[in-house]
């Protein structure tokens, strides 16, 4: 536009028509041709297109404030110049619009080339671009109807245009950063006055940190490092304060589980004296140790989701154990595998553990091979007798004379001795078993007075004695 | 039993051995061949590792051998995951769904309701069946059957179980039981199998996978079919409620029979001596073992061990059946009706003797509970075959000391309507399947006595409170045997399987003591 023109801009009636020049006419049809050709030959269409188009297209979010924030500004300039003191200003609103308008064209064009080549597709998109194409219009329509002077359509004509680019803007927002972006912090007394619902929560993938490790964090580790202590400055049961570590630095390495010193603590031997958990308590199972270490070679995030690790830890992770009442005093069988796996081949009996927790001890079994058991089996099992929590001797060859040795199981909790051949005699050992909770005489040779001294013991809880069949002396 | 190869075994052929591999399969055939097994097995292998289970006792040495080994992970105790409360479970399966409102879920305000429509608001819209749809009135049949309150429990008890009702203070009994099937199959398979699609495995076969055999002459996972009570109509029970689905054969139940001889062929042919029995199984054994070898399919193994299995159970069975050392306080428990071989009384004698000798699971099924139509005379006849059963058989073991370690469960696959299928008069009335409320107990092992739990509407339609899934009352039978039912898996068709499904289970902590 010649700059000698401006000053003319108010002298002129305002509802003097001048021709429309034809280069005018051609320039801007061919433009509005050009977008109504993208518009309805070419939309968006889902399909993902060559390296040129996108490596382009991607700049549209870059551009896109460029002709905003020139448009925003042209009626503000507009009506500045209705005062005198910033009359100078209207003139520059003239240049801003052509700028604007073929910023806008650029962008739009820029956009096209997004969602065409991005392979985008759908309402929104179309929205978003239906508003563009409009918008350019729009925008081509105020610089015309301003070079005509039609002062009052050209206000209406730029309103309009302002407003469209609002409404669009908002669009390749919410394409952007979501529907709800806007209005997902708004406080709810501005929500209900504009009566704007809450916002749909999106449907979240569970964090692998949330759902697999996090609880064996909760389960092994908090009593030292958790809201109430924390052991060495260290907190496991917030994200942050774990990756932050402790007092000796960070804990954990993302990436790199064997720079990561909690990684290497709970894979030391147990015995070794930075072994973790301490003091034996709550030790992590092979499992979830593998858990942890996924969780740090994947990057230790606190949001990637449960998917994108490996299948088979996910499957067989372990949820917390039920806390049982710990059992004092009980050893560590496995440290004693040897000796049982030894005493299981002689077919006398058989030892199993009673849980995966070991100190919930060993229980004896004894059925399906009641003949063997005998006297000598008990002497045998002397080494392992501590570990022995249930005794399982019912219908067994045992007698009053081999039960002398059940002295040393000391741990012992129930003991089964029914349609045995033992009688009071036999009951003498059990005196020194601190622990024993329940004993089972059904059937034996014990006499009612027997069961009713025993009785008197104040741990023992439960002492059946259905069946007796006393020795006559 | 011995693995070294018998040299009888094959002296007509001059010290050569038959073997598959004499078949006339082309060489490169049976390369492809084994190949594609030896994968299909190592995967299939992998998939029970990974599960964390296969830990079953009787192969324990073997996994604890394995563990010895420096540097491997601690094995040996990978299940129970928690010391158990119970050792094991006597399941006293109601087939074809016992009728709540007549037995347990005490609703005295229906009587006034007699031949009046079940609203509509307590109805609701859920399907009914084929047999009850079509019908243009829903009219409430009240129970004719007056109740009592028992116990120091003061639960209130029906008429027609006159001996359970003795024993009330030693069970749980949860009124609030539900399920999604309304037909007797897939409901049964999913009380038994936690899937209403056959093909999965029954509750006693994860229990023998998982916990292993306590003892090796009798099957872990034992079935016995109660008889047919006289004069009750009664449908067949699918032996699909105790296959071993996906899990090696070897867990699957083993049914006994209600008649003649519990298990078939275990008597030693006339003439043939015990001897030269084992001399045969350990024969087929041997060449089975070869085949094993050169074959790799897992069920070889099982079938090996199920002809050692039967040949130990040929002593062992019969000293678990013979009833003449019970004392004659059994009798005067259990009735004499226990003396009948195959009647439920008989059965809960015979499973009480199966828990002293360390079976890991028994179901007692008993059929004849769907009591579509003349509920007047059916439903006192079945109540009297089963109610002194159960009396006997809590009481029994509690006085042996066994209650506190065998958890008991009572239950069939759903409930019935309280409105009447067919005709309703004051002498005659039918119930059909009813999904949506019924009532089972527990009692025993790790269970909180003499309480109830849930609560059913006025009519014992709809559950009102504290509503127990199947999933969740499998879950909790589990975690009463020391099982996190999360963590008892078998990889199989690319799934974690578990008794309790994909669905999430909750343990009833409620009913835990």
């Amino acid at each position: 536009m010649n700059p000698a023109d401006e000053p003319e801009l108010e002298s002129l009636p305002v509802k003097q028509h001048r021709p429309i020049p034809r280069v005018e006419i051609v320039v801007f049809g061919a433009a509005i041709a050009g977008l109504l050709t993208l518009f309805f030959v070419v939309p968006p269409d889902g399909v993902e297109r060559g390296a040129w188009v996108q490596f382009l297209g991607r700049f549209h979010p870059v551009f896109i404030h460029f002709p905003i924030a020139l448009l925003a500004v042209v009626p503000l300039l507009e009506v500045a110049g209705w005062f005198s003191r910033w009359k100078h200003l209207r003139a520059a609103a003239g240049f801003l619009l052509e700028l604007a308008t073929v910023s806008v064209l650029f962008a739009t064009l820029l956009g096209w080339l997004l969602a065409y080549g991005g392979g985008e597709s759908g309402d929104l998109v179309n929205a978003h671009f239906r508003g563009g194409v409009f918008l350019s219009i729009a925008a081509l329509l105020c610089l015309s109807l301003r070079r005509r002077r039609v002062g009052v359509a050209y206000g209406l004509a730029l309103l309009v245009t302002v407003a469209m680019m609002g409404w669009t803007s908002h669009l390749g927002g919410a394409l952007t950063h979501g529907d709800d972006y806007l209005t997902k912090h708004m406080p709810a007394k501005v929500r209900a006055w504009l009566g704007i619902s809450l916002p749909v929560v999106p449907v979240r993938v569970e964090s692998f940190y949330g759902a697999r490790v996090l609880p064996i964090f909760k389960q092994s580790c908090v009593s030292c490092h958790g809201e109430k202590r924390q052991k060495n400055g260290l907190r496991v049961d917030i994200y942050p304060a774990l990756m932050a570590g402790g007092k000796h630095g960070p804990v954990i390495v993302p990436g790199d589980p064997s720079k990561s010193e909690l990684y290497f603590r709970i894979t030391l031997s147990p015995d070794h004296d930075d072994f973790m958990p301490a003091n034996g308590k709550n030790l992590l199972s092979a499992v979830e140790i593998r858990v942890i270490e996924q969780w740090i070679a994947g990057g230790a995030s606190a949001s990637k989701p449960v998917t994108e690790f490996p299948d088979e830890s996910v499957a067989a992770v372990a949820k917390p154990i039920e806390v049982v009442k710990p059992s004092a005093g009980i050893g560590d069988y496995h440290a004693r595998f040897e000796a049982i796996l030894a005493f299981n081949q002689l077919g006398i009996g058989r030892l199993a553990a009673r849980s995966q927790r070991a100190e919930d001890g060993l229980v004896l079994h004894t059925a399906g091979m009641t003949e063997q058991c005998d006297d000598a089996m008990l002497q045998r099992l002397a080494p392992l007798a501590d570990l022995i929590v249930d005794a399982e001797l019912a219908r067994t060859a045992v007698t009053d004379d081999g039960l002398r040795s059940l002295t040393a199981w000391v741990n012992l909790r129930s003991l089964d001795l029914s349609h045995t051949r033992v009688g009071a005699p036999g009951l003498e050992a059990l005196r020194r078993l601190p622990h024993l909770e329940t004993v089972n005489l059904t059937g034996t040779r014990v006499g009612e007075a027997s069961v009713a001294q025993l009785r008197q013991r104040p741990n023992l809880h439960h002492v059946y004695a259905f069946g007796l069949k006393p020795m006559t002396p | 039993m011995s693995a070294s190869e018998p040299s009888h075994l094959c002296s007509d052929h001059g010290g050569h051995r038959a073997s598959v591999a004499d078949l006339p399969i082309p060489a490169a055939l049976r390369e492809k061949w084994q190949r594609l097994e030896t994968r299909r097995h190592f995967l299939g292998r992998a998939g029970k590792v990974l599960g964390g289970a296969a830990l079953a006792s009787l192969v324990g040495d073997r996994v604890m051998a394995a563990a010895a080994r420096p540097g491997s992970a601690p094995a040996f105790s990978h299940v129970p995951h928690f010391a158990p409360r119970a050792k094991r479970c006597i399941y006293l399966f109601m087939a074809g769904g016992p009728p709540q409102l007549d037995m347990w879920d005490y609703k005295p305000g229906l009587a006034a309701l007699f031949d009046r429509d079940i609203p509509s608001s307590v109805l609701g819209e859920q399907a009914l069946t084929g047999m009850t749809a079509g019908q243009t009135r829903f009219p409430i049949a009240p129970s004719p059957w007056k109740f009592a309150q028992q116990g120091r429990s003061g639960r209130w008890v029906s008429e027609l179980l006159p001996w359970t009702g003795k024993v009330v203070d030693e069970m749980a009994v949860i009124h609030s039981m539900n399920t999604d099937a309304i037909n007797h199959e897939p409901a049964e398979l999913l009380m038994c199998t936690g899937d209403m699609n056959p093909g999965k495995p029954a509750i006693g076969s994860w229990l023998a996978y998982g916990l292993g055999s306590v003892n090796r002459n009798l099957p872990t996972f034992v079935v016995l079919n109660s008889k047919l009570v006289q004069g009750v109509p009664s449908f067949p029970v699918t032996p699909r409620l105790w296959s071993s689905g996906f899990l090696s054969s070897e867990y699957a139940g083993v049914a006994f029979r209600s008649e003649g001889s519990p298990v078939l062929y275990l008597d030693d042919p006339a003439g043939m001596k015990r001897e030269a029995r084992k001399e045969l199984v350990d024969s087929v054994n041997a060449l089975n073992r070869m085949t094993a070898a050169e074959v790799g399919d897992p069920e070889t193994n099982a079938r090996i061990s199920q002809y050692e299995m039967a040949f130990r159970m040929q002593t062992a069975v019969p000293e678990l059946t013979d009833l003449s050392d019970e004392p004659a306080s059994t009798w005067e428990l259990y009735g004499d009706e226990a003396r009948d071989p195959g009647s439920f009384a008989y059965n809960c004698l015979l499973s009480r003797r199966m828990a002293e000798r360390g079976v890991r699971f028994t179901q007692i099924n008993q059929r004849g509970w769907d009591l579509h139509g003349g509920a007047e005379k059916f439903t006192p006849m079945i109540c009297a075959a089963s109610d002194r059963g159960c009396y006997a058989l809590i009481t029994d073991l509690k006085r042996r000391g066994l209650l506190d370690e065998t958890l008991v469960v009572w239950g069939g696959e759903f409930g019935r309507t309280t409105y009447c299928q067919g005709l309703l008069t004051k002498e005659k009335f039918g119930r059909d399947h009813h999904p949506r409320s019924f009532t089972t107990w527990m009692a025993g092992g790790g269970v909180k006595p003499g309480i109830s739990y849930g609560e059913t509407d006025a009519y014992s339609y709809n559950v009102v409170r504290d509503p127990v899934q199947v999933r969740d009352f499998n879950a909790t039978i589990l975690h009463l045997l020391g099982v996190d039912h999360e963590r008892l898996t078998f990889k199989f068709q690319g799934l974690d399987q578990k008794l309790t499904g994909v669905v999430s289970a909750k343990v009833v902590q409620g009913l835990l003591a």
